[in-house]
């Protein structure tokens, strides 16, 4: 790792522990900054609806998971299924971007062909298009598929909306990869797919693993689309069932914290797992000179 | 590394090209013909009505206040996401301890959603409930409508730009963390400072991230649309409005689907002009280390 | 290595095998729908399985969910071999209108419907699948007494019914007693006390009138007090910049919260609830939540000077069945029976106990709350009742129209250009 901290500090005397310490002020500030909100959000979920709107910002006055009770007794909301359905949905996307980005972005970064600075036009055309102009017509393609009803009607829409993302980011990590263990497995007469599943594929863990848990995240709190490809109770992922409590009469704002703190739970341990893999895969990455 | 085989180019490409095509590019080009109809309540009835659209755009004050702001939006997301994103990341790895901390920590505001970081940004902005009046009361101070005409673009700008620096973070530390070792001992024998070498090594070295991060802060910035519509829902007067909130609100509210396509092409030609701008001014070469 | 490598084998098969299984179960899904619309004719209840889709708005935390769940389960329990399947989405963020709209436009529009009246039904009829009820209600006097005539008449579309009036709205000014009697206020039931409310209140650091700026309530209770039904029904009529011009000066005297601009109904709501200002003009769906408190009274809007629109009512039916037409006849059947239950005095009756105001005639279950009651007294005793402003125009003018309130309020423009801008998107829409 490189040390702006230290060269900041090997000047001598008092200086050599102010330049880390303005560093580490810096960093924790903005820890902080990152960290309330979530608590804001724990502790919103304890009070009761009036007391989140008087008593935002302090401590509940009551300590109680009333919140959390109401929603289960919410017009039949299985969270269980929804919790289901919303891992199905998103791990299939981040499944599909993964593989259906990682095959383009192997082409794209190691074929040689004209045409090629089209696709990326076309990525970034694709990714300028806001997900709800095309709502609509998404939905008709899918009746045409006849996928209306299934988990294929949000699932698709959402792979082909997260690809162009996806590739951006795995084309570039693997044109900065060298080239020489795919050159060794090509003299030793290695088919193009070995090439890319058994050598190139392990070397990007990293970058599939943080593109990876950003689509999942995506995907995890989309809301407009499940909603209205999705109305039947059972299939609807977690981000649906939970917006239920709000409606046009009014925001039970209590039951909506406690919706909030149950759905942002899992995510939070999806990342610290998916961190691990990333740093192992970067430690290991990073011995090649 | 450079393959020529054209079956396999094919092969790995359709099916992100299919998939991009049905769900994006088929709905666009579909746009592109709506933007020049009449097309109200998502009826049957679509009547061609050739630029009038257009004409209205032009003339239309809203839309000059929210290309001004949408243009605000992505260079605050260009300087302080994705630069702020980039300096943290320095910082970090400069340090030794807190390393697996701080990449935890920063991620939290992006795993909870933008409804509800919109929904606690609107109650630190409320006049009545407040955080910022509470703390005004708290010193003294008279109570502000923090929310004015001239304020509520910028003050809506802090949650969206805050709440994805961390995704840029993560990223560049992806970045900086691939750089191998040996490349800073040869300079640091040289004794250079620390910051000479961020500046000097580091960022130029990840200029190809860079550019992606640009590309990602340029459509992000486009695409933000429930913080805003959440907390100020594009007012006082209109006065945050941005092309997405805008085009939502033609296109559900209004139910004028035409003029609101003609929205959605304006954003694109937008969207492209920056991204062909940003890359021709940061691409040179790539470097390969 | 190794580990590492078998670690990562064993997630890719888990997802993998989770995809399958989801795979399985969205394909046993389609395969349902594709059985059941495979169906021979039959009589109805002949024990044949008849499967029924309804998309209602009663979803989430709507206040009559409880009502529609107890009376979806007990039909079922008394057709047994009918089972319906529950597309209920809820109204906000358009949630129901964009399914309602990509149905329609995919011809996949669900069986039943309880849906918006007014310019949705025009879609609904374009797409020519929607029955017309006067055939049915001829079959069967019976059920057609148990509507109020004159209610059946107002939800018609070209001049034929498509929608079953059920659950109304009203809207009223709501108003703390008690606040008002800490400050020795009048009720606000003329327009001389209701100023002076709004001035005493003010200056005692009362919020007179919780409202956002964007939601349309007091704007439209303004000119109805102005203009009277007739005057509502031309869309932005210059007769209406009295009213408007009011708004300017309420907004000058402090009648309104200070971030109206930004606030939505929820706040506004949570501010009069909270006892942070005295009066409300909202609708009847707020009741519901308010009735616990004996303080809060329900009057109609006071007459505005030189107003026509006295003691007139904002009410509608917003809402109504729809069903769809169907060759296949236990089908149609099934359905016809749905809504008869829906709207028979005992189920309606259960609706009417959480709130609203009803076209059917409802058993009274004994339980409604004092502020409910009030309410449909206040509806019963109006001189007329008039659909709010936006039944009568298009929705982009009257998103367009409110917009501009707001920046009347702050004294950006005239009443006569904001009503002249909306008149014209009024006008390009109407071609």
């Amino acid at each position: 790792m490189s040390t702006v901290a230290e060269n900041i500090g090997q000047r001598r005397g008092p200086g050599r522990y102010a330049g880390r310490t303005v560093v580490y002020a810096l960093l924790i500030a903005w820890a902080c900054t990152t960290i309330v909100p979530l608590l804001w959000v724990l502790l919103s979920s304890l009070k009761s609806s009036d007391e989140i709107l008087t008593n935002a910002f302090g401590l509940p006055d009551t300590f109680s998971f009333v919140n959390y009770v109401k929603l289960n007794e919410y017009g039949n909301l299985n969270i269980l299924r929804g919790f289901a359905n919303s891992l199905l949905i998103s791990g299939s996307v981040v499944l599909g971007v993964a593989f259906f980005g990682g095959l383009a972005s192997f082409v794209l970064s190691r074929f040689q062909f004209r045409g090629k600075s089209l696709f990326n036009v076309l990525f970034v055309v694709c990714m300028l298009l806001p997900q709800f102009a095309v709502i609509i017509p998404n939905f008709m393609i899918i009746k045409e598929l006849h996928l209306n009803g299934t988990y294929w009607s949000v699932i698709l829409p959402q792979i082909a909306g997260n690809l162009s993302f996806a590739i951006l980011m795995m084309t570039g990590f693997m044109a900065a990869l060298p080239g020489e263990l795919e050159e060794a497995a090509v003299v030793d007469g290695a088919s193009i797919w070995k090439i890319f599943w058994r050598i190139l594929l392990p070397l990007c863990v990293p970058i599939f693993a943080t593109v990876s848990i950003m689509i999942f995240l995506w995907s995890y709190n989309e809301l407009l689309m499940p909603l209205v490809y999705l109305p039947v109770r059972d299939m609807q992922p977690i981000s649906v069932l939970l917006s239920l409590v709000s409606n046009a009469y009014g925001t039970d704002y209590g039951a909506m914290m406690a919706a909030i703190a149950i759905s942002i739970a899992p995510l939070l341990v999806l990342y610290m797992i998916s961190q691990e893999t990333v740093i192992k895969g970067l430690t290991a990455g990073a011995v090649k000179g | 590394m450079n393959f020529k085989d054209k079956r396999y180019i094919v092969l790995f490409l359709s099916p992100t090209v299919i998939l991009l095509f049905a769900f994006l590019l088929y709905p666009l080009i579909q746009s592109v013909y709506y933007s020049f109809t009449d097309w109200y309540n998502f009826s049957n009835k679509k009547t061609f009505i050739g630029l009038d659209n257009y004409r209205q755009l032009v003339q239309d004050p809203v839309v000059g206040i929210a290309l001004r702001n949408t243009l605000i939006l992505i260079v605050g997301a260009i300087v302080l996401q994705a630069g702020g994103g980039l300096a943290l990341a320095l910082l970090t790895d400069s340090v030794k301890w807190g390393f697996k901390f701080f990449r935890t920590v920063y991620f939290f505001p992006i795993v909870i959603s933008g409804t509800a970081i919109g929904l606690m940004f609107s109650i630190i902005y409320n006049y009545d409930y407040g955080l910022l009046n509470a703390i005004m009361r708290a010193l003294g101070l008279p109570e502000q409508v923090w929310l004015t005409e001239h304020s509520s673009i910028y003050l809506v700008l802090i949650p969206i730009l805050w709440q994805y620096v961390g995704f840029y973070f993560v990223i560049f530390l992806t970045g900086i963390s691939k750089i191998p070792e040996d490349i800073y001992e040869s300079a640091q024998l040289d004794g250079i400072t620390g910051i000479q070498k961020a500046f000097k090594i580091t960022i130029p070295l990840l200029r190809d991230v860079i550019a992606s991060c640009l590309t990602l802060a340029t459509a992000g910035a486009l695409k933000v649309f429930d913080v805003v519509y959440i907390v100020t829902k594009g007012g006082p007067m209109n006065s945050s409005e941005l092309l997405s909130t805008y085009m939502y609100d033609k296109a559900f509210n209004g139910q004028n689907a035409g003029y609101a396509s003609t929205i959605v092409i304006a954003m694109m030609l937008l969207g492209i002009l920056i991204t062909v701008l940003l890359n021709k001014a940061v691409k040179k070469d790539t470097i390969s280390y | 290595m190794q580990i590492r490598k078998a670690s990562r084998k064993m997630t890719v098969s888990l997802l993998l095998a989770a995809l399958a299984g989801g795979l399985l179960a969205g394909c046993g899904g389609n395969k349902d729908n594709a059985a059941s619309s495979t169906q021979g004719a039959s009589s109805p209840n002949s024990g044949k399985q008849v499967k029924l889709r309804v998309a209602t708005s009663f979803a989430g935390s709507d206040p009559w969910v409880s009502a529609w769940t107890d009376a979806v389960q007990s039909f079922q329990a008394a057709n047994p071999n009918i089972a319906i399947v529950d597309e209920s989405t809820p109204v906000n963020q358009e949630a129901l209108r964009t399914k309602v709209k990509a149905d329609a436009a995919t011809g996949n529009l669900a069986d039943v419907l309880f849906y918006f009246n007014g310019s949705e039904t025009k879609i609904l009829q374009e797409t020519n699948e929607i029955v017309s009820w006067e055939d049915e209600l001829a079959k069967d006097p019976e059920w057609a007494s148990t509507f109020n005539a004159a209610i059946l008449d107002k939800v018609k579309y070209e001049d034929k019914q498509y929608s079953l009036p059920y659950i109304g709205f009203y809207e009223g000014l709501f108003w703390n007693k008690e606040l008002f009697d800490k400050h020795q206020l009048e009720a606000p039931t003329t327009f001389e006390a209701f100023m002076k409310a709004v001035d005493t209140l003010a200056a005692n650091d009362i919020i007179p009138i919780a409202t956002s700026l964007t939601t349309p309530y007091i704007q439209e209770a303004l000119v109805l007090s102005q203009v009277g039904p007739e005057g509502q029904k031309l869309a932005y009529d210059p007769s209406w910049a009295p009213a408007l011009n009011l708004i300017k000066e309420l907004s000058d005297r402090n009648a309104f919260p200070r971030d109206a601009l930004t606030l939505d109904d929820d706040k506004a709501q949570a501010l009069f609830s909270g006892g942070k200002a005295a009066m409300m003009f909202n609708g009847s769906w707020t009741a519901v939540g308010l009735s616990s408190n004996p303080a809060i009274q329900i009057t109609p809007f006071p007459l505005v000077p030189g107003g026509k629109g006295e003691n007139m009512i904002v009410s509608g039916f917003g809402s109504g069945w729809y069903m769809k037409k169907n060759d296949d006849q236990a089908q149609y059947d099934a359905a016809l029976a749905f809504v008869k239950y829906m709207t028979s005095p005992d189920v309606a009756g259960k609706f009417a106990a959480v709130g609203g105001t009803y076209a059917v005639k409802t058993t009274d279950t004994g339980t409604t709350a004092p502020l409910l009651t009030a309410g449909n007294e206040m509806v019963a005793q109006a001189k007329d009742f008039v659909m709010p402003i936006d039944s009568f125009v298009s929705r982009e003018s009257y998103t367009d129209f409110l917009k501009g309130l707001g920046y009347l309020a702050y004294g950006k423009k005239t009443a006569e250009e904001v009503l002249a801008q909306a008149k014209k998107l009024s006008d390009r829409n109407q071609g």
